[in-house]
């Protein structure tokens, strides 16, 4: 490979100056792809050829990375080393370990034995996201979360949040101790004034007390709240998040005069539309959906592929999973769902009258032919429009697929018991009103932080202040906590008892998997407490189930399985006439330009509203389609940001409605034109030492009028660059056909295309190659499925204690991540001027298990070697002393160094608390140590050594699943014995379109790639 | 020399060169033999007193209890299981809790002052902090379930603790040492229903019974780094 430039040949960068400017000399190897017609790239960089993504490509790690830095010169570094030496060789001469000790339990629990893990059923309950989980504890201590393969919303998957939810557990920054006024008290003193203060409250029937509260679709924790209601009928209860689904249920209640969830059947859906929608990536059912949607992309599979129509203006995991993708702007969907609806009519679906209106500001062939498909699919597809998205234009999707038969089919509605009876907006302007005029005598917030992320209209925290007495329950002390004088220890989920319903209404359990750390106090707790008859959450929860869900038997069952009873689905007759009169109002928006654009607020995957901001693990991971880390940025369009003159990482000032923000610009192919996206729960003040001051806090911009968009909005440059972190360029393979894909008339006829797309000879091994016999494994993933959401980089990251290195270390390409994955952009032209409508091809990419690898042969002292038994790459921590020389010669880039201790400093140092989230079962690295994905191998040991305690010699196909597959919601990653023909990894690779990245190299890798298939309609391609 | 370059008290002395003693003849000899001796030393310093068997073999510390396993396990001949109960099931053998002891001592000895530790545990619910002997480096994974259910038995690892008053290291627990018997197990192999046998010897030839219970008991111990280390 002659084009090749790698780290140990630094003549190349004398050569090229970093500094100078703009467009590098284009070394042809270097630039996009090309193939099928299409180019691939990563960024607008990459396209361009410039310096920047040249010194991704041809150094590793960039200038500088591995030099040492701060905090210690290299030189003070080497006489500090000196002395060190010199200090352990008098301290230790006389070699005597220190003494350990062993620490029995004084009684045993029953069922547990020291060393083995124990799992149990829990439920993630976060704001309207319900996701059933088995938690993993070794000796006491939550280390693992995986889905629950019974629990409806998960299907045995989980996402990045619930996969993070670990490390907040023992966050060292939450609430430690009761605070009053700063200072440091106790519950009994909490306790003695509230008591206190609750006889004064009841003898006026409450007047004067405030309580704010999370939505939350707990059954207990409406009882708790009813009971408070009952006790103190004239206090205020009102229920406030940022990110909701309440104008979901308030299309429902128009459309159906109930407030209803639809509930989707992508398994049964031959084309879906997504308006706005993101179904694969952030809705609450979104693991299920994408294991549905998932179950048609077989091109193979019975039932043929499902097509996804996405029509978005920014840029979504659906969006990327989508065969057709349509830019529109947040404020057409309403005008894109009645030109559909006025299509559709002329295509004899008949609908109530109103519905359609035909509208000439999309793209004839599109609507038309989006039209046609649905026409001849009636009750086979489902539309679906965003839950952020106003209640009408939800009606409208309503009323479609009424029209379309995919009611009871495709579409179903549960019912919806914990929908408040007010808004929500309503309510907590209702309740900083209250505040304002000083009508509230005691405050109670219950978990969230209204002070930060209150409408900025209504100046929820200087209203707060007004209130005499402000109680705060608090997971981790945050902005709502500092102006409190109560701060109250908050449990969090794996610490308390709890119930909770997913979106079809499957009833499941909140089970604690340690006793509060902190001594907390769990959000029901707190209510009956509120009202005057405080319980232990276990008899809160118990007591509600046998009353309202069945018996003892019934319960034992609940806590064994997670869940009980199924979905709660429910008949609704729809109410044309309502409809039509609500669709009526739905008007084409002003136009946008770039002096007058739209605003778009998303909701993070990573922070989600902003809660999670002080978890390390979800700040490092790059985002789905910005691969931003850290951060979060005021995203344009290419021409959007050409036409104001901005480029990346310049500092803008967003202007709208009388609020300014201070945000650096991110260049996003992709987004609709004329518009500014900026994600919610950024740019926090008081988070923690994670969290604080990360990325810019969008709520300053969100009033109660435009929580989720706005237009009118004004950019200008003002000084300063934002330097914002990512990992796009990072690791980058260079211009070869590593992501394969065709359509499926394509595959149809050249289904071997992706495995014969490198002509020539592969290169020739130059030793003799190992003999597998035995068990081998391999792994399969399939780029169809994959929908870049994550979920596997973060199951990763938790279980193979893989350390949070900060974004300055991002920056230099020192992410750890053992598990990447690399986001193509794919655009039929490289005019670096047009990329504002590109495809997506997401591929995960780990270390791929050479038979023949090169970082074998280069390690001076064998401390990556391949192993008989199942033909690993090994890598040996104890052995290895940071040549380096295995990465650098690693042609997929997938070995990780640590420069640092991660773990002693920056982010993610450690603390007491925090390294009890360690899995017991693999080496916690240090300084110096190269590592990498090992397949689990600790997995893949302990399925062995369950196999073996039985009596046989041969794990079963299916027993060992990695920690990337099993979070997978898509089921794209497959694991098993490649020497077994029948397992399902040796089946998936069998397959046509199943190749090798980079196998002409003749590495010989155990993981393969299917080829990504896409199904458009046939008659949108040209 | 040139007189002309004469110092002046140099005038009248005959000019005597210097001359080596006789014993700097030795000299080439005895410093390649001094650095060989110095070096064998070292060598034998650090092989010697630096390896396992030397640091770990031995090592016998005071525990907080007097237990004997000798009385234990040696005179009463309890089975190693009744108080390490997690040997067969799990990665570590467990140290019992203080309810297994007072299984018994309830009864017997109920108030004898050796075992006031231990009712105290029992009573109060705070654990004895015994003190770890066997040490198995931390990169390492071991289990003793993978073991004893294949025919290790306890003794091949830990000597014969039902002669020990005091629990001592017996092997040196090094990666040599375990790959010694990974690469050959058959001679460290018994019958599964002998494994906590400390007394227990093989009827005719020890090799032939191993490899023929390997066979039994599909014993495949791993030689790859990745069967310990991960």
């Amino acid at each position: 490979m002659s084009h090749r430039h790698d780290g140990n040949e630094p003549h190349d960068h004398m050569h090229h100056d970093p500094k100078s400017d703009g467009v590098a000399e284009r070394d042809p190897a270097l630039l996009p792809v090309e193939e099928n017609g299409k180019i691939y790239w990563r960024s607008a960089d990459h396209v361009a050829g410039t310096s920047e993504f040249h010194e991704f490509v041809t150094r590793e790690f960039p200038q500088g990375a591995d030099e040492l830095l701060d905090p210690v010169s290299r030189r003070s570094f080497i006489s500090l080393m000196g002395a060190s030496v010199a200090f352990a060789g008098l301290g230790t001469a006389c070699v005597r370990r220190p003494v350990e000790k062993i620490i029995p339990y004084a009684k045993r629990p029953e069922d547990l034995l020291p060393g083995l893990p124990q799992y149990y059923a829990t439920t993630f309950n976060v704001s309207g996201m319900v996701t059933g989980l088995v938690v993993e504890s070794n000796d006491g201590r939550p280390t693992k979360i995986e889905g629950n393969k019974l629990h409806p919303a998960s299907a045995g998957a989980t996402g990045s949040l619930e996969q993070g939810a670990v490390l907040s557990l023992y966050d060292p920054d939450r609430t430690v101790r009761v605070l009053k006024g700063g200072a440091e008290s106790e519950w009994p003193a909490f306790d003695a004034d509230w008591n206190e203060r609750f006889v004064a409250l009841r003898a006026k029937g409450g007047e004067g007390l405030l309580v704010v509260h999370e939505a939350t679709r707990s059954p207990a924790h409406a009882a708790m709240i009813a009971q408070l209601a009952e006790a103190l009928p004239k206090a205020t209860i009102v229920e406030w998040d940022p990110v909701s689904g309440e104008q979901t249920l308030a299309a429902t209640r128009l459309a159906y005069g109930q407030a209803l969830e639809p509930v989707y059947r992508l398994e049964r859906a031959d084309s879906i539309v997504a308006v706005d929608a993101d179904l694969l990536g952030s809705s609450p059912f979104h693991l299920r959906y994408g294991r549905d949607w998932a179950s048609r992309r077989h091109p193979e599979g019975p039932g043929g592929m499902n097509r996804v129509w996405a029509v978005e203006p920014v840029f979504t995991v659906t969006g990327g999973a989508a065969d057709h993708r349509l830019r529109i702007r947040a404020g057409e969907a309403g005008t894109f769902l009645r030109a559909l609806a006025a299509e559709l009519q002329q295509r004899g679906v008949s609908l109530p009258a109103g519905v359609a209106a035909a509208s000439d500001a999309f793209p004839a062939a599109f609507v038309q032919t989006l039209a046609k498909e649905l026409a001849g699919k009636r009750g086979r597809s489902v539309i679906a429009v965003g839950t952020h998205q106003p209640a009408e234009v939800q009606a409208i999707a309503l009323a479609l697929n009424e029209a379309l038969g995919n009611v009871g089919e495709t579409v179903r509605f549960a019912a919806a018991p914990h929908a408040p009876s007010k808004s929500q907006v309503e309510g907590i302007a209702a309740a900083a009103k209250a505040l304002d005029a000083g009508k509230v005598d005691t405050l109670v917030i219950l978990g969230g932080n209204p002070a930060f992320d209150a409408p900025a209209d209504l100046g929820f925290g200087a209203a707060m202040a007004k209130a005499k007495h402000r109680i705060h329950l608090a997971e981790a002390p945050n902005e709502t906590s500092l102006l409190a004088d109560w701060v109250l220890p908050q449990t969090h989920f794996l610490e308390e008892w709890g119930d909770a319903t997913a979106l079809d209404g499957t009833y499941s359990v909140v089970q604690p998997l340690i006793q509060p750390i902190w001594d907390g106090r769990s959000k029901v707790e707190l209510l009956s407490q509120l009202a005057g008859a405080p319980k232990k959450g276990y008899e809160i929860v118990h007591g509600h189930f046998l009353a309202t869900q069945g018996g003892e038997a019934e319960w034992r069952k609940a806590l064994h399985d997670g869940v009980h009873g199924g979905a709660q689905l429910v008949e609704a007759s729809f109410q044309a006439g309502a409809v039509s009169a609500a669709a009526a109002k739905v008007a084409r928006p002003a136009a946008a330009s770039a002096d007058s654009l739209d605003l778009v607020f998303t909701v993070d995957h990573k922070v989600f509203d902003g809660r999670f901001s002080n978890n390390g693990w979800l700040q490092e991971l790059p985002d789905s389609m910005s691969k931003l880390t850290w951060s979060n940025a005021a995203m344009l369009s290419p021409a959007t940001a050409k036409a104001l003159g901005l480029e990346t990482n310049q500092m803008v000032r967003i202007e709208q409605g009388g609020r300014s923000l201070d945000a650096g610009v991110w260049v996003q192919p992709g987004l609709a034109d004329n518009t500014v996206a900026i994600a919610l729960g950024y740019g926090r003040k008081h988070a923690g030492r994670v969290g604080t001051g990360r990325g810019f806090d969008a709520y300053g911009l969100r009033a109660t009028d435009s929580l989720w968009m706005a237009s009118g909005a004004k950019l200008s440059r003002i000084a300063g660059t934002a330097l914002l972190p990512t990992t796009q360029d990072h690791q980058s393979m260079e211009g070869r056909p590593l992501v394969r894909e065709q359509t499926a008339k394509e595959y149809a006829a050249n289904p071997t295309y992706a495995q014969t797309l490198v002509k020539g000879p592969r290169s020739l091994a130059l030793w003799k190659s190992h003999e597998y016999v035995g068990q081998q494994w391999g792994m399969s993933i399939d780029l169809n499925s994959c929908i870049g959401c994550n979920g596997c980089m973060i199951a990763c990251q938790a279980e193979n204690n893989i350390p949070v290195v900060g974004p300055e270390q991002v920056r230099m390409g020192r992410q750890m991540h053992w598990i990447r994955i690399d986001r193509y952009f794919a655009s039929s032209t490289d005019d670096p001027s047009d990329l504002s409508e590109p495809e997506v091809v997401h591929q995960p990419v780990s270390c791929v298990q050479c038979e023949d690898a090169p970082c074998e042969n280069v390690c001076p002292v064998a401390a990556t070697v391949h192993s008989k038994d199942g033909g690993l790459n090994d890598m040996i921590y104890n052995r290895c002393i940071g040549t380096r020389y295995c990465s650098n010669n690693c042609p997929y880039k997938v070995r990780r160094f640590n420069f640092f201790d991660w773990h002693q400093e920056g982010e993610g140092a450690l603390t007491d608390v925090s390294q009890l989230r360690f899995n017991p079962d693999v080496t916690v690295r240090t300084r110096g140590v190269m590592e990498k994905c090992t397949y689990c191998v600790q997995r893949i040991n302990v399925a062995k050594r369950d196999t073996k305690l039985r009596g046989s010699e041969i794990v079963p196909d299916g027993a060992i699943v990695p920690a990337c597959a099993q979070a997978c919601p898509t089921e794209a990653i497959v694991f098993g014995d490649i020497n077994d023909p029948n397992s399902r990894v040796s089946k998936s690779k069998a397959q046509p379109r199943s190749y090798e990245m980079l196998g002409e190299l003749g590495t010989k890798p155990r993981t393969s790639y299917l080829a990504r298939i896409r199904n458009p309609n046939p008659e949108m391609v040209s | 020399m040139d007189s002309s370059g004469q110092r002046p008290d140099d005038r009248d002395e005959s000019p005597v060169p210097f001359v080596f003693p006789a014993w700097v003849n030795q000299i080439p000899t005895i410093i390649p033999v001094a650095t060989a001796v110095l070096t064998a030393v070292v060598v034998f310093v650090f092989w010697f007193w630096f390896s396992p068997k030397h640091t770990e073999v031995g090592y016998a510390p005071v525990q907080p209890v007097a237990y004997s396993h000798e009385l234990h396990a040696g005179q009463y001949g309890i089975d190693c299981r009744y108080c390490h109960i997690a040997v067969e099931e799990g990665p570590h053998a467990s140290v019992p809790s203080a309810d297994i002891c007072m299984n018994c001592h309830t009864v017997v000895k109920h108030d004898s002052p050796k075992l006031q530790a231990v009712r105290d545990s029992f009573q109060k619910g705070e654990p004895i902090e015994w003190i770890k002997v066997h040490k198995v480096a931390d990169f390492a994974y071991f289990s003793h379930a993978q073991h004893v259910n294949k025919g290790v038995g306890c003794v091949e690892c830990h000597g014969r603790v039902d002669q020990m008053e005091v629990v001592r290291v017996e092997e040196p627990l090094s990666m040599s040492w375990c790959l010694d018997c990974h690469r050959n197990p058959a001679p460290h192999l018994r019958p599964k229903d002998q494994v906590t046998n400390m007394a227990w010897e093989p009827e005719g030839d020890r090799q032939e019974l191993g490899a023929k219970l390997m066979e039994e008991y599909h014993v495949n111990a791993p030689t790859d780094c990745s069967g310990c280390h991960r």
